[in-house]
């Protein structure tokens, strides 16, 4: 199988199944959603 | 060098050779390489892509493929007189590339791959040896 021809591209395939890439770390966690205490007060 | 990155798979053509044990199992190989083919069980070269001529190959088009048995692949039996163990013919399908994937202008060089499909077959009780495989390997043409 060595008569492929010239070389053209390096690709990186990720499949949609029996994937094989896997992250290298866990997905950082949400932020926090920051909810003022209370409302400001009215002039 | 910029790295195209693509979901899905590749699918390219290519020929392995088959053998059929004392009992009447069939069994696949690559046609060069010794290295064996198993139902449900992924295929991953031992050096990347990136190295050399390294990885799963396969042809881009079955014209391709064609053109490099001279256009009959019965010429591809030769080889199977001079593996050891002798192998029993040979067999044409599709295979699914993923992983690092080189392209070449004809065909493709993947890391991982598995059986996608079987079409053709030639050597000792082919028919049979092609109905084996679709089936243990879970592929149709």
């Amino acid at each position: 199988m060595a008569e492929i021809g010239e070389p053209e591209k390096r690709v990186v395939v990720v499949p949609l199944e029996n994937p094989v890439i896997q992250p290298t770390h866990e997905p950082s966690p949400p932020e926090p959603v920051k909810v003022p205490e209370k409302e400001p007060a009215q002039p | 060098v910029t790295t195209e990155i693509v979901t899905g798979e590749i699918v390219g053509h290519r020929f392995w050779r088959y053998f059929i044990s004392p009992v009447g199992d069939v069994g696949l190989r690559s046609y060069v390489a010794d290295t064996f083919w198993r139902p449900r069980q992924i295929v991953e070269c031992s050096e990347t892509p990136d190295v050399a001529e390294h990885g799963i190959h396969a042809f881009k088009t079955l014209s391709d493929l064609i053109f490099v048995c001279r256009g009959d692949p019965r010429s591809l039996l030769v080889r199977c007189d001079v593996t050891v163990p002798k192998s029993h013919g040979v067999v044409l399908g599709c295979v699914q590339l993923w992983g690092i994937v080189h392209k070449h202008s004809r065909g493709y060089r993947g890391q991982y791959a598995k059986p996608a499909s079987f079409s053709e077959a030639y050597g000792d009780d082919a028919p049979r040896a092609l109905a084996r495989l679709k089936a243990s390997f879970g592929v149709w043409s």
